[in-house]
């Protein structure tokens, strides 16, 4: 018997039975329709995680720290980054070196009015570019130039931001500029703006024009007899103005240089240090005190104490950079976002702790699946009562047409093409109930879209709908009453589609074994 | 190969209750190809029982049936239908036309289980019904039909697939006598064009005449197996037919 044969005949046999099999079928629309649309929350909120977390920065980022907590955990040093480099997927590595040691203040304006503790940070040159900041002014080349005292350096674009007015006693509202946030507190909106050649846009939003103005490091080096603070300057040359987008805090606010230099700061500072332990605070002062440059009076402290400072420097690395030596902190970018797995695994291998928003959306993700899978067994329950319902409408046919079934087999009908009837028939109310349901679905999702729309205009008052908080993702609320709520995409459709007819199938079976075991004499029972 | 259809010491027993009843009690038949044979007997003789045992429609309790060399009596559900569908036709005493299929269609649906084309099947199915003198309501529904037409493509869709043999229990059992002449020469006239065995049950030994062998069945045996010469045969069937014309 030709499928097309059979197929025709299953269906035939539907249609004459309309009123049962259109129960069936409202069955397996619910069924389908409630895993639908469970489903299609949970990939909407997905979405909108994922749209918010692109925001967030870079997916292709991962953030390497050694908290020192792990025995075991080899030192986050150098030629560790070098490691990282080396696995496959990695474009570039960097210490994000901040030395807690070198402790200075950034002075700006006449008589170094403004003043700000902005973290300086040291990053590879290299890493720069592929690290992917945002350069919103100059350019990042941060090559080290012949004067030592001039240092390069690029600007996090909320660094503006911490300057202080000096001027302005410390509890003014005018001692400090203050960024200013849109409605959602998601974006600051008085960023400084440059235009192509480079000129302030906003200039009345700040006390000065940062990539314009003589910024000098000041690092205090000890006291004078007279109670003044010494320091050594140096001169920080801004060569451009980046940003590492909404969640890297750190670089927003800091000042980069080339680690070199930065090391060399660190070295600095520690010969000073050094000097002032060796000799007692108040002795490095008084001879600092004979100094009028602080170019000299490192020249003296060096000078004094250099072999304390050597054995010094050893714990004085220790303490800034992780317990157990070496960086605390490491930038690794991956080329692309499928080999963040691999890479990340890697990583975690050696035994360091990892950040990436990667790594972030992998949880939300399981979370929003641990509550999809939740719901979608509650969905499955009403499936599974629509199945219940298609084996006995099934049963019910094959009660009712076991004299038809005797006679196709008195007239030599197969008993393999009997059960395909009937498994037919119960696979095309499935299917047929599928494709319902995923249009009603797609019509409820659309309703579930427009809903905020539709409540105002009915007058009920709007407010989003934040399903985000459903799935256990709070804070998803701002980007909720505009990202859509349910979203049906093409492969949950084609697996509505699979799933009912296979359910419609299984309900099936075991009717169709009844129906085969219908013996041939009831054609003629009866009679 | 002489004969189509054998058995040997065929019983059938049912339980009723705690009592066996020995429906068949031992029957050995010889039937031979292109015969009409035609089984009489009083009501619960087990005429019946005998025919669905040669149809394959219910297993022995004891003996063999073959027919065309083939033990039917041994194979399995699955074989049994391919079996009936490349060699059996049936006709019933009520006709069981499928309701929701045409006169056509009905005709049309052992071939359909033979895999026959759509179109090709119905093409055969048309002509066989207007060989039967029903090609004036092909696309009639069994209920737009009386019982004469509707046994008239009975035996036009038993007869479609050119068996080897054709079962008919009691076919004109539900007719009245008229209908019941046109439509055993229907019958008569289908096997003898395509030389088709026809084993037909009846209770009417006035219609049993017609055929080539009568066998008589009294309480599960065999009671009496006549052949009948030809002329017999042609002047019962005259005598029957004779003042009918279709
Ligand atoms: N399914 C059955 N169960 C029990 N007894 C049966 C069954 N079929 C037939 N019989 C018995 O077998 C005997 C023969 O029946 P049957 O072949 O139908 O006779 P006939 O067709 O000649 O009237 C009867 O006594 C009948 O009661
Ligand atoms: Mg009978």
């Amino acid at each position: 018997m030709h499928f097309s044969d059979l197929f025709l005949f299953s269906v035939d046999n539907l249609r004459r039975r309309k009123g049962r099999t259109m129960l069936t079928i409202v069955g397996v629309l619910v069924g389908v329709c409630a895993i639908v649309v469970m489903v299609s929350l949970g990939v909407a909120v997905n979405n909108s995680t994922d749209e918010m977390l692109k925001n967030w920065g870079d997916l292709t980022r991962i953030e390497v720290s050694n908290d020192g907590t792990q025995q075991n955990t080899p030192k986050l040093d150098d030629s560790m980054v070098e490691r990282f480099r080396g696995i496959s997927g990695v474009l570039a590595a960097t210490p994000a070196f901040e030395p807690q040691d070198v402790s200075g203040k950034i002075a700006a304006g006449p008589n170094s009015r403004y003043e700000s503790s902005g973290q300086l940070i040291g990053l590879e040159p290299a890493a720069i570019e592929p690290l992917g900041y945002t350069l919103l002014a100059g350019s990042s080349n941060l090559a080290v130039s012949s004067d030592p005292n001039r240092i390069p350096v690029l600007v996090g674009v909320q660094a503006p931001f911490g300057f202080r007015d000096t001027q302005k006693s410390q509890g003014s509202p005018d001692a400090q500029k203050y960024p200013e946030y849109d409605e959602d507190y998601a974006n600051i909106t008085n960023l400084p703006r440059y235009d192509e050649q480079g000129a302030l846009l906003n200039p009345e939003e700040f006390f000065f024009d940062i990539m314009h103005t003589k910024l000098s490091y000041r690092m205090a080096v000890g006291r004078e007899g007279s109670g003044e603070d010494v320091y050594r300057e140096y001169e920080l040359v801004p060569v451009g103005m980046i940003s590492g987008g909404a969640s890297d805090w750190t670089i927003n606010s800091g000042l980069i240089m080339s680690i070199e230099s930065l090391k060399k700061l660190q070295a600095d500072a520690r010969e000073t240090a050094g000097s002032s332990r060796g000799s007692g605070w108040e002795r490095g002062s008084s001879t600092g005190g004979t100094g009028s440059g602080s170019a000299d009076l490192v020249g003296v402290s060096g000078g004094d104490s250099s072999s304390d400072g050597v054995s010094n420097s050893g714990v004085g690395a220790s303490s800034t950079s992780g317990k157990a030596g070496g960086y605390s902190r490491v930038l690794v970018k991956v080329d692309r976002v499928e080999a963040m797995d691999d890479v990340e695994r890697s990583i975690k291998a050696k035994g360091y702790q990892i950040f990436s928003i990667t790594e972030t959306r992998r949880q939300m993700q399981g979370q929003v699946a641990q509550t999809q899978m939740m719901l979608g067994g509650l969905a499955a329950v009403s499936l599974f009562v629509a199945a219940l319902n298609i084996m006995n409408t099934m049963t019910m046919a094959i009660t009712e047409r076991r004299r038809e079934i005797g006679i196709m087999k008195v007239l030599g009908c197969e008993l393999k093409n009997i059960r395909r009837m009937f498994l037919i028939e119960a696979g095309a109310i499935g299917l047929i109930g599928g494709v319902a349901g995923v249009l009603v679905s797609v019509l409820l999702s659309l309703l579930l879209n427009n809903l905020p729309a539709l409540l105002t205009l009915l007058g009920l008052g709007a407010g989003g709908i934040d399903v985000g908080s459903f799935f256990g993702l709070g804070g998803l609320g701002q980007t909720g009453s505009t990202a859509a709520i349910s979203v049906i995409p093409a492969w949950l459709i084609g697996f509505a589609l699979l799933f009912a007819a296979a359910v419609g199938l299984f309900s099936g079976v075991i009717p169709a074994r009844k129906a085969v075991r219908i013996s041939s004499l009831e054609a003629i029972r009866h009679e | 190969m002489h004969h189509i259809i054998h058995t040997t010491q065929l019983k059938k027993h049912y339980l009723v209750g705690r009592e066996r009843v020995a429906a068949l009690a031992g029957v050995d038949l010889e039937i031979a190809r292109g015969e009409v044979c035609c089984i009489i007997g009083q009501s619960g003789s087990g005429k019946s029982t005998l025919l669905n045992m040669l149809a394959g429609l219910e297993p022995p309790s004891a003996g063999h049936v073959a027919i065309a060399g083939k033990r039917i009596s041994a194979m399995d559900e699955d074989q049994l239908a391919l079996f009936r569908q490349e060699n059996l036709g049936f006709i019933f005493q009520s006709y069981n036309l499928l309701p929701q299929l045409t006169a056509t269609e009905n005709v049309a649906l052992p071939l359909s289980f033979a895999g026959v084309g759509k179109t090709q099947r119905l093409e055969i199915a048309r002509r066989e019904l207007t060989r039967v003198g029903m090609g004036k309501r092909l696309d009639h529904l069994p209920r737009e039909m009386s019982g004469g037409q509707q046994q008239r493509v009975g035996i036009a869709r038993a007869f479609v697939t050119r068996p080897k043999v054709v079962f008919a229990d009691e076919p004109t059992g539900n007719l009245d006598t008229a209908t019941t002449r046109r439509v055993l020469r229907r019958m008569l006239d289908c096997s003898a064009r395509h030389a088709i065995t026809l084993v037909m049950v009846t209770h009417e030994p006035e219609l049993a005449q017609c055929g080539d062998r009568i066998i008589t069945l009294c309480d599960g045996r065999v009671a009496e197996n006549i052949v009948q010469d030809e002329q017999t045969r042609d002047r019962n069937r005259r005598l029957l037919f004779g003042e009918t014309d279709d």
